[in-house]
């Protein structure tokens, strides 16, 4: 076990290495001079003078790939710069809206996973009958709305016509209902859609005919093996759902004004403040990563029999 | 049994192909068939609700609704149908040519993709238009970044699949050369699951483009496009509900059209390689 897991953290290194070099890289894809734009974004005149130590004190003159290695080395020591627009460190305004991200984000996933554990094993075991076909229909559909939609369509229905929650959210618990449930639907309908794949094929397994064939009861089968083994499968689509989630929260946020990464990125667009979409792009991705080395692990010791790598 | 259901699916299938031709007919001839010309704005006809002459009602600038919706067709549908063909035939080449070849630049290419889908594909579209500062061909350009890179791992997996096979090593002592080998013998046999991962991928495509238009990256304004009418109309969602409507109802039926396609089209061809590694999450 040990060696697997430091096995796959080797393997992490040159993925990160590739992930920071994008990352890093996306500062010089926006046409332009990076000096001007950095002045530009903190609302100074850009005299020629400026200019040339605004270029110095950002180390434009030396290879792009020194500077490259020095900004690997300063965020390997949790330092991803200064923010233009507001002169803070962007580590800092990251972890203060993670954290925002986060509640969205978790609680987003705790209702996914409690409307689709049920609504799952439902479909499956009533395969082919009403149900199952409305549930499916419903996830296909979930899939297929984008979550701006699904969140202005809430607004319409609860904050418009019913006026029980308030339109923008604000970090505050009332206003965290509806951008929570927005950002669940189309999780949980992609969750269904596994679950309900994962447990057809649990209920087809040998030891599921052999429990049919002695006797016993369909519920006694269901809760004891077949769930058991459909934890794993919670694990897997709580990996997959990590970057739909954090996709779906930047649209949220914006929408609803949630303080979370998300309306920070979107600020710092409008801002053109360079640093802190770099910082949070790197955020997401070794974010995204960890968590799914963890699923990963995770599986593993759930399920000692995977061999696979 | 197994009859009936290939049966069922091929008219699925037609069905659905049926669907999709129309609204890309649709957004072809959106010039004739719109009532009215989508940008004219008209401040005597503002936020109107729908009517015989404008049947999904204005928006806040006394634009018509439905000629918007018609034309907003043709950006939704033509920009997702052309990044998905280019992302299918760039991706799909270099992951022929990765598998066939190997060796060091293999081994690049495939850290490189690593590394690109270690970000989650949207986030990394994002941060990428933000940068270049919106508009339509950056938007391509941000979800076509990564869009690319799980065609590349489905067709590098199939041609390491088949490439020592008995048929291969035929034509190449046959005197076959690699290109001729690639293009006849490799190609056809890992088509069906390139095209059904295409499909399938045309839904998608087209929410990234809508959630990026919507997020003020996709179109400028005032380009009819469904994400951004969406975007322009959400102030004023409660006065002018249709404005929010039309559009999002147009956009989720088409969306819901293209991914029945890529399900029927995966049912059809019966492919069953798209595991849980190259899912790409929307």
């Amino acid at each position: 076990m040990l060696r697997y897991i430091g096995r796959r953290l080797l393997r992490l290194i040159p993925i990160l290495l590739v992930v920071s070099f994008i990352a890093f890289s996306l500062m010089y894809i926006a046409p332009g001079d990076p000096a001007l734009k950095k002045l530009v974004a903190q609302g100074l005149a850009p005299s020629e003078e400026v200019l040339k130590l605004t270029r110095e004190s950002m180390g434009l003159d030396r290879p792009f790939i020194v500077r490259y290695f020095d900004w690997l080395w300063n965020f390997l020591k949790g330092d991803l710069g200064v923010s233009y627009a507001k002169s803070l460190p962007v580590s800092q305004m990251m972890w203060k809206a993670m954290g925002k991200t986060s509640v969205l984000a978790l609680s987003a996933l705790m209702l996914s996973l409690i409307i689709a554990v049920p609504l799952g094993i439902l479909t499956a075991v009533r395969r082919n009958r009403a149900t199952d076909y409305i549930v499916r229909f419903f996830t296909f559909t979930a899939n297929s709305i984008p979550t701006f939609l699904i969140a202005l369509l809430l607004i319409y229905a609860f904050c418009i016509k019913l006026s029980w929650f308030p339109v923008l959210a604000k970090g505050s618990i009332q206003g965290l209902v509806l951008p929570t449930v927005a950002l669940s639907i189309p999780c949980a309908g992609k969750f269904i859609k596994q679950f309900r794949a994962e447990i057809l094929e649990q209920l087809g397994k040998d030891f599921v005919l052999g429990a049919q064939a002695r006797g016993v009861k369909p519920s006694v089968f269901l809760t004891h093996d077949v769930l058991h083994n459909a934890m794993l499968t919670i694990i897997t689509v709580i990996g997959l759902a990590i970057g739909g989630l954090f996709t779906g929260s930047v649209v949220i946020e914006s929408i609803f004004q949630w303080p979370g990464v998300g309306q920070l990125v979107m600020d710092a667009i409008t801002a053109r403040d360079y640093p802190v979409i770099q910082g949070f792009v790197v955020y997401i991705a070794v974010i995204y990563v960890i968590i799914n080395l963890l699923t990963d692990i995770t599986y593993r010791i759930f399920d000692p029999r995977v061999k696979a790598d | 049994m197994r009859l009936k259901r290939k049966r069922l699916s091929d008219t699925m299938l037609r069905a659905f192909l049926i669907f999709a031709v129309l609204l890309v007919l649709t957004s072809i001839f959106a010039k004739n068939l719109a009532p009215n010309d989508p940008y004219t704005t008209n401040i005597a006809q503002m936020k109107q609700p729908p009517s015989s002459q404008y049947p999904f009602g204005t928006d806040d600038m006394g634009r018509c609704v439905l000629s918007r919706v018609l034309y907003g067709a043709r950006t939704s549908v033509f920009s997702a149908l052309l990044l998905v063909t280019i992302t299918f035939i760039f991706g799909s080449a270099v992951g022929i040519l990765c598998g066939y070849y190997g060796g060091a630049a293999d081994r690049i290419i495939m850290r490189i993709i690593d590394g690109i889908m270690a970000f989650p594909q949207m986030i990394l579209a994002i941060a990428v238009s933000g940068i270049l500062g919106g508009g339509m061909l950056n938007a391509m350009i941000a979800l076509g970044f990564a869009g690319w890179t799980p065609y590349v791992r489905l067709a590098r997996s199939g041609v390491l699949a088949i490439k020592n096979e008995d048929y291969i090593k035929a034509a190449r002592f046959s005197g076959s050369g690699s290109f001729s080998i690639m293009a006849k013998h490799i190609l056809p046999n890992i088509f069906s699951s390139l095209l059904t991962y295409a499909t399938v991928q045309i839904g998608s495509v087209m929410l990234g483009f809508a959630g990026l238009s919507f997020l003020g990256l996709g179109v400028k304004r005032p380009e009819a496009e469904w994400g951004s009418m969406i975007s322009e109309a959400r102030g004023f969602l409660a006065t002018a509900p249709w404005t929010v409507l039309y559009p999002g109802l147009a956009l989720v039926i088409t969306v819901m059209v293209f991914n029945y396609l890529g399900d029927a089209v995966r049912d059809r061809l019966d492919v069953h390689v798209l595991g849980g590694n190259i899912e790409i999450e929307k």
